[in-house]
């Protein structure tokens, strides 16, 4: 059992952090469950995120069978897209993180 | 016997068929059946001819056969030669059974047109079996006759029963249509009668059979005869066996076997194919969650109440799936009709559904709908709803659904995987200043480019193009593109521009480091450029080299000349030393270096809500992890209170002060009693708030920072008093050794993360009476016990060890001092200083007028070991004196340090020179000892404050940092300067502890906000310089200084 409370702060903390546009936390279904986008970026993200990181943990477990995929990191143009995902099928979930790392101090 | 009896049998004659059928069908045999028929009693007739007997009644029946067929018009031809039948045989052999069905076909109906066999078979069945031919060959006829005979026994005696049953139940019937078949013999290959012939009656009607017993028939018979030897039968009885011998004799070669082939007829089967139009199925699936299928099912509802008036509503909700098909869990619903003409495009907006049960938390469940359904018209046309593929609109959410079990519960590493997030975020937003922590300098094009592409519009920032530089400037704001199509690397090619570029142009692939904090460059550049500096070398260098990659660049030599500076001047000088007021010999060796002079970068503050505002009181690094810093919290000053003097200074100089003010009458330990005393009278004396506060503000923490996450400890906890000291293990990197205002030592296994320690010290197991003001573990190799070595201000030097449970032994109990001096306060009273120990030749060798002592111990504030001998260690006392002690001898001083007029906060063995220690005191000075010299090698003063901690550079042995209560971070280099620090970071807090990072060229310090803070510093360290080389400098700076010292004193 999480404590929520404590899971909810560190949200805030992140969230706080210079340039987090949005954090993002999908389940095993691919829906969210909590999120700081709008519901039309949510879905977007959930939606690709979570096909994206299978495929991800494809590559890497293919190329190693005892390996896995931990924290994957897509630094794009405008953006970076930080997913640590868990595939334990009990809790499986995706927490999505994306920041504008160009935004200054 | 048998083998002479057997053959005649086959040439024997045999009675019609009839015998073998039975009586019942004796007569329709002769009357109806044609005589080339296939019929079973016919298969003996090539036999026949030869057997005398049976000739007539044979005869009989063709001869029947021929009156009969008189009749017809299709008459047959039969040839008869001497009484034998020699009509031929028909070239194929039908099978009866295979043509069963034409004859239904072609017979039933009437009975007339299809009378002889031989005519059906040849008109209809002939042509219609034409096939027939090619699988029978003529010749074989009467094998294939057998054949059929054979494999038709079966059925001919089952429906021989059906057909006497049959003909007895219709024979009084003759009179109907029927009369006819039922008269004539109902042919075996025909079917019964249809049922349609029969009634009730006919089936209730009482049938008899009379069964007779058939006349026996002897087929042959042979009588055995017995002839005697002697009579002359004998012989013809002999010749005749011996003839028949003979005969089976020969008869075993003679038997004529043909080799024929035979067909059996394949049992013809048809398969046939059925073409169907291919089942078609789709299935598509949403997502639903409990409440959006409620909220269905009550729209649903309302649907069929609506469904009064709108016929097609009501066929709408017809459509629908019950509830109880729905909730037991539907996976796959075909039963949605589409709707006629009210269909439109079905409104499935994914996100809509996602968004609800977005909302809706936990119990999200699948369902699985057929494609087809769609919804009516008037439903979708409820816009603003969200529509569910099967058609049903369901009103959105107003407010959020009840909050359920909250789903992030049951993600049990989330926690964790936040952690990492947060790490990757920080790494993201601190990554410049954790390169430059790291000592990596990007290549500036790479760095340049990542900026320019950071801030977006000036992505174009490469080379300056060869045209104006304003303009060029212009465009980099402007972000006009188009413009600037040279490559990132293209550099300026005019020489004559380089003036822009020193300027501060920060286009161009010379990118130029960030601003600095120090304030180095800012005076070189009010410095004028009279000086014939060549100003521009520091900025060639810098752009060719990226600034800080220029650390070990020795350019740095110790400058004898420059004397004049009064170094070690105590505190006279001090006082007139304002910032602004730089030695001119000092700026000039420092703007002699260029871009080589030190400096220093504001990298972050460790802080976070937890801590800030707490006095940051010590910190430690991990010995093993050089990246965490253990970092001790604890409010010294108190919100209010008569005991305490003065609530802006640190509680150590309360301490220091309370001291002072009873020095005169009390001892430290009493004095360290009276300040208890004085908090509880604070507490008791205050309000509950404010008696809550203290406690609060009383209470310490423990925080654990890393590089990963600069925003958030990586774990802390509480503890019950202020922390003062802290030290982590070597050899246990997980140990960690705490010392708290309350004298309690306590060890935590950090690796377990409980708050709670793993030893502490209590009053029955040597805890101190006062504040622990240092712990240190004693590296003594990893094959010896680690002890840890405490002091506090009881004047107890005590060393722990925890291998069974925390023991302790007293090195030392620091005995006071006769004080000397004009500067300090005539407390030493000249009875004591006889009573002091060997230590005290000091005191001895110069009486003076002194008071006597009221404690005989004063209070340890600080202590180090030396690295040249591990029993040796400078414990640093609350009177200013500086005691070197050995482990050995628990008694008595090896020698003392006197100098400081204020109590020594710090003391600490230089790295490089190992009889070198240096100190730090509340009388504003840094001093500098030698072992073996009594009276300092040299005296650092920049400020009129307490100067709180002090500590070596570990990478160049000239360099050292302190830090002073009114929040000055000063790095020395005594190679440079003996009398200005030559960087200094001015904060408004006090600074209370310092610390070099042992890997890196960085500095952190603390302070009473709370804040943690590191610097990066630039052109200090010698790392690559050897031992040898650095105790050079070292000495020769010494040597240089002292002379100096002297020379002025």
């Amino acid at each position: 059992m999480v404590d929520v409370a404590a899971v909810d702060e560190t949200f805030k903390r992140l969230q706080s952090h210079k340039g987090v546009l949005g954090i993002i936390v999908i389940n095993a279904d691919g829906i969210a469950i909590r999120t700081t986008f709008d519901n039309d970026l949510t879905v977007q993200y959930a939606a690709l995120v979570s096909h994206f990181t299978v495929k991800a943990r494809s590559a890497v477990k293919k190329l190693d069978g005892d390996n896995d995929l931990k924290f994957l990191r897509i630094r794009s143009k405008k953006h970076e897209i930080m997913i640590a995902p868990e595939f334990e099928k009990s809790h499986e979930y995706y927490l999505v993180v994306v920041q504008d790392p160009s935004k200054e101090t | 016997m048998s083998d002479q009896k057997t053959p005649p049998k086959s040439g024997l004659p045999t009675k019609p068929s009839s015998g073998q059928q039975g009586p019942g069908y004796q007569p329709r045999q002769s009357s109806k059946w044609p005589p080339g028929a296939p019929r079973a009693s016919t298969t003996a007739q090539p036999r026949q001819s030869v057997s005398g007997q049976a000739r007539g009644s044979f005869r009989k029946s063709t001869r029947q056969s021929n009156r009969s067929q008189g009749g017809t018009e299709t008459e047959r031809l039969q040839v008869v030669v001497d009484g034998v039948d020699r009509t031929p045989k028909p070239l194929l052999s039908l099978n009866p059974t295979v043509l069963k069905g034409v004859q239904n076909d072609t017979t039933t109906p009437n009975s007339e047109s299809s009378e002889f066999f031989m005519d059906r078979m040849s008109t209809t069945a002939f042509t219609k079996a034409g096939w027939y031919s090619n699988a029978d060959s003529g010749t074989h006829t009467p094998k294939s006759e057998i054949d059929y005979d054979y494999e038709t026994e079966k059925n001919r005696e089952r429906k021989a029963a059906e057909e006497m049953a049959m003909a007895a139940g219709y024979g009084d019937d003759a009179g109907t249509g029927a009369g006819d078949l039922a008269r004539g013999p109902p042919r075996e290959e025909e079917p019964p009668p249809t049922p349609v012939l029969l009634s009730e009656r006919d089936l209730e009607r009482s049938v008899y059979l009379t069964l007779h017993e058939t006349e026996t028939i002897f087929i042959w018979q042979a009588a055995g005869v017995t002839v005697a030897m002697d009579t002359e039968e004998a012989k013809t009885v002999e010749e005749a066996n011996r003839r028949y011998a003979n005969l089976l004799h020969t008869k075993q070669a003679t038997d004529k076997y043909v080799d024929a082939e035979a067909q059996t007829l394949v049992a013809l089967t048809k398969s046939r194919d059925v073409q169907s139009a291919v089942l078609v199925t789709r299935s598509s699936a949403v997502q639903a969650t409990a409440w959006d299928i409620s909220d269905t099912f009550r729209a649903l509802d309302e649907a069929a109440a609506d469904a009064e008036d709108d016929p097609r509503g009501a066929a709408v909700s017809a459509s629908m799936p019950s509830i109880s098909q729905m909730a037991g869990g539907v996976t796959k619903y075909t039963g949605a009709p589409k709707q006629g003409g009210g269909d439109t495009s079905a409104r499935v907006t994914v996100a809509g559904i996602n968004r609800s049960s977005m909302f809706g938390g936990g119990g999200t469940s699948f369902m699985s709908l057929a494609a087809g359904a769609q919804p009516s018209g008037h439903m979708s046309g409820l816009s603003a709803n969200l529509n569910l593929p099967n058609g049903v609109p369901v009103e959105a959410p107003a407010a959020a659904p009840p909050e359920l079990a909250d789903p992030l519960q049951a993600l049990s590493g989330l926690p964790e995987a936040l952690m990492l997030m947060d790490y990757a975020i920080n790494q993201n937003n601190y990554l410049q200043q954790l390169l430059l922590y790291r000592d990596i300098q990007p290549l500036p094009g790479i760095r340049s480019s990542v900026t320019a592409a950071m801030r977006g519009g000036a992505a174009s920032s490469g080379g300056g193009p060869g045209d104006d530089a304003d303009s060029d400037v212009l465009s980099h704001t402007g972000g006009a593109p188009g413009r600037d199509t040279r490559p990132l690397s293209a550099a300026p090619s005019d020489g004559g521009r380089s003036h822009h570029s020193e300027m501060g142009r920060s286009g161009g692939g010379f990118q130029q480091q960030q601003p600095r904090m120090s304030n180095l460059p800012g005076q070189l550049s009010r410095q004028p450029s009279e000086r014939s500096i060549p100003y521009s070398r520091g900025l060639s260098l810098r752009d060719g080299h990226g600034g800080g990659g220029d650390d070990r660049r020795s350019a740095r030599h110790s400058h004898g000349g420059g004397g004049g500076f009064g170094a070690g001047g105590g505190g006279g000088y001090a006082a007139s030393v304002a910032e602004s007021n730089w030695p001119e010999e000092l700026l000039q060796e420092l703007a002699d270096l260029g871009d080589d002079a030190p400096r220093m970068e504001h990298l972050w503050d460790w802080v976070c809500p937890m801590t800030a505002g707490k006095n940051v009181a010590c910190m430690g690094w991990n010995k093993a992890n050089p990246d965490l810093l253990a970092v001790g919290y604890g409010c010294y000053s108190f919100p209010s209170g008569n005991a305490t003097t003065n609530n802006t200074t640190a509680q150590n100089q309360q301490q220091q002060a309370q001291q002072q003010a009873a020095g005169t009458e009390a001892g430290s330990s009493s004095a360290g009693g009276a300040s208890g005393g004085g908090t509880s009278s604070a507490s008791s004396g205050g309000t509950a708030a404010a008696a809550a506060a203290a406690s609060d503000a009383i209470k310490g923490l423990v925080a654990f920072w890393s590089l990963k996450n600069l925003q958030h400890p990586l774990w802390s906890f509480e503890v019950k008093a202020a922390v003062t000291a802290l030290d982590f293990s070597t050899y246990s990197p997980n140990v960690l050794a705490i010392g708290l205002y309350d004298g309690t030592v306590a060890i935590y296994d950090i690796k377990s993360r409980q708050g709670t320690p793993s030893m502490e010290s209590d009053v029955h197991s040597g805890k101190h009476a006062d504040p622990v003001w240092k712990v240190k573990w004693l590296d003594h190799g990893p094959e010896r016990d680690e002890p840890l070595v405490s002091i506090s201000t009881d004047g107890r030097v005590t060393q722990w060890s925890i291998a069974k449970g925390l023991e302790f032994s007293d090195l030392m109990k620091l005995k006071r001092m006769a004080r000397r001096g004009a500067g300090g306060p005539p407390t030493t009273a000249a009875a004591a200083a006889a009573k002091e120990g060997g230590g005290a030749k000091a005191a001895a060798a110069v009486p003076e007028q002194q008071d006597a002592f009221i404690s005989r111990l004063t209070s340890g504030m600080a202590f180090d070991f030396s690295s040249r001998d591990e029993r040796i260690y400078v414990a640093a006392t609350e009177d200013g004196w500086l005691h070197k002690c050995s482990t050995s001898y628990s008694e008595q001083y090896l020698e003392s340090y006197r100098g400081h007029m204020g109590p020594v906060y710090q003391v600490q063995f230089s790295p490089f020179k190992r009889d070198m220690f240096i100190s730090a005191s509340g009388d504003w000075t840094i001093r500098m000892w030698q072992e073996g010299r009594d009276t300092p090698l040299l005296t650092f003063q920049a400020s009129t404050t307490e100067v709180n901690d002090v500590q070596w550079c570990p990478t160049n042995s000239t360099v050292f940092g302190s830090v002073t209560a009114s929040g000055r971070l000063e790095i020395w280099d005594f190679s440079l300067s003996t009398v200005k620090p030559v960087m200094h970071q001015k904060t408004t807090m006090k600074m209370s502890c310092l610390l070099f990072a042992p890997n890196y060229p960085v500095v952190v310090c603390g302070g009473e906000d709370g804040a943690v803070k590191a610097y990066r510093i630039f052109n200090v360290s010698h790392e690559y310089d050897t031992l040898q080389e650095q105790l050079e400098r070292l000495d020769d700076c010494i040597r240089a200084n002292v002379m100096k010292s002297q020379a002025a004193a």
